[in-house]
């Protein structure tokens, strides 16, 4: 669950938003677009969750012991593949953060973070900045809500809440960090050097659940 | 360097100097000062490529704010 907050496209969005926000606005207006595209990455987060845990429902209701060990396998292959993408695609070469995302996708979300004048704009740019990590991060939808499925309404609940403050944490860390009266160049700077760190922790992440979902599908 | 490339530099430069919470006047009086150093060294250039120009803005506004300078360079490469 704690990998959503090591994975970096919304808080490298968020970090240059934060900044153009502060550079544009006061202390107090910086705060409230931050809250707000905060809330737009919750809002993304929990609308994935549904239509996610919907969709898997609806499989286990349709189908047999050999399609639900046929899905574990499948899983189990994505998230291999996933953990290898992490180690090789997932930061660019060269010495800065540039991940993944094709250019255009990132030069899009760099200019209108640079761009954000009101809340709703903040809010889109939350909601959308999910997107193109999708990739990475609707294996993890599907097997939480997978494990889930069994459980009663309350812990499920509560494990959908922790799921969204996770995904959320190193955005609050992020604001944490400017009111302390840090800057985009400290961040940055932990950013790159922190870079190898987080490869390691999201490539063994993605490597212990894909033997996780080995063991759920044996039993 | 036309006045439009100029107006536009100043007022980026000027966002990132207040979201690093350089204090106003000198931020102005070293933008300035940046920039009339960056029109005398591009006099005789007929045109100017945008990453020429982002490496004398770095050149000299390291003179004056190292973070300034490492926040223009890198607020594309973050992403």
């Amino acid at each position: 669950m704690l990998i959503l907050a090591f994975l970096q496209l919304t808080p490298g969005t968020f970090t240059i938003f934060y900044h153009y926000a502060l550079g544009k606005n006061s202390f107090k207006k910086a705060s409230d677009l931050g809250l707000s595209f905060i809330l737009g990455v919750e809002i993304f987060t929990a609308l994935v969750w549904s239509i996610t845990y919907i969709l898997i429902f609806e499989f286990y209701k349709n189908s047999t012991d050999f399609c639900c060990s046929i899905f574990f396998w499948i899983m189990f292959g994505i998230f291999i593949v996933e953990a290898l993408a992490i180690l090789v695609l997932y930061y660019r070469k060269g010495k800065n953060t540039k991940l993944f995302i094709s250019r255009r996708v990132a030069g899009s979300l760099t200019t209108n973070a640079a761009k954000v004048r009101t809340r709703s704009d903040a809010f889109t740019l939350g909601f959308f900045s999910c997107l193109p990590e999708l990739f990475f991060t609707i294996p993890l939808y599907i097997i939480t809500t997978t494990i889930l499925l069994n459980t009663s309404v309350l812990p499920r609940s509560l494990f959908v809440i922790l799921f969204i403050v996770s995904s959320t944490l190193p955005l609050f860390v992020i604001l944490g960090i400017f009111c302390s009266g840090r800057n985009l160049a400290d961040i940055q700077r932990f950013r790159l050097s922190s870079k190898s760190f987080f490869r390691f922790i999201l490539c063994a992440c993605y490597l212990l659940i894909a033997m996780a979902i080995l063991n759920l599908g044996a039993i | 360097m036309d006045d439009k490339t100029i107006k536009a530099l100043k007022k980026e430069l000027k966002i990132h100097a207040r979201a690093l919470d350089i204090p106003s006047g000198a931020a102005e009086s070293f933008i300035d000062a940046t920039i009339k150093s960056l029109q005398i060294s591009f006099k005789d250039k007929s045109s100017v490529t945008p990453a020429e120009l982002e490496r004398a803005v770095k050149k000299e506004i390291k003179k004056y704010h190292p973070d300034l300078a490492y926040v223009y360079q890198n607020r594309d490469k973050i992403i």
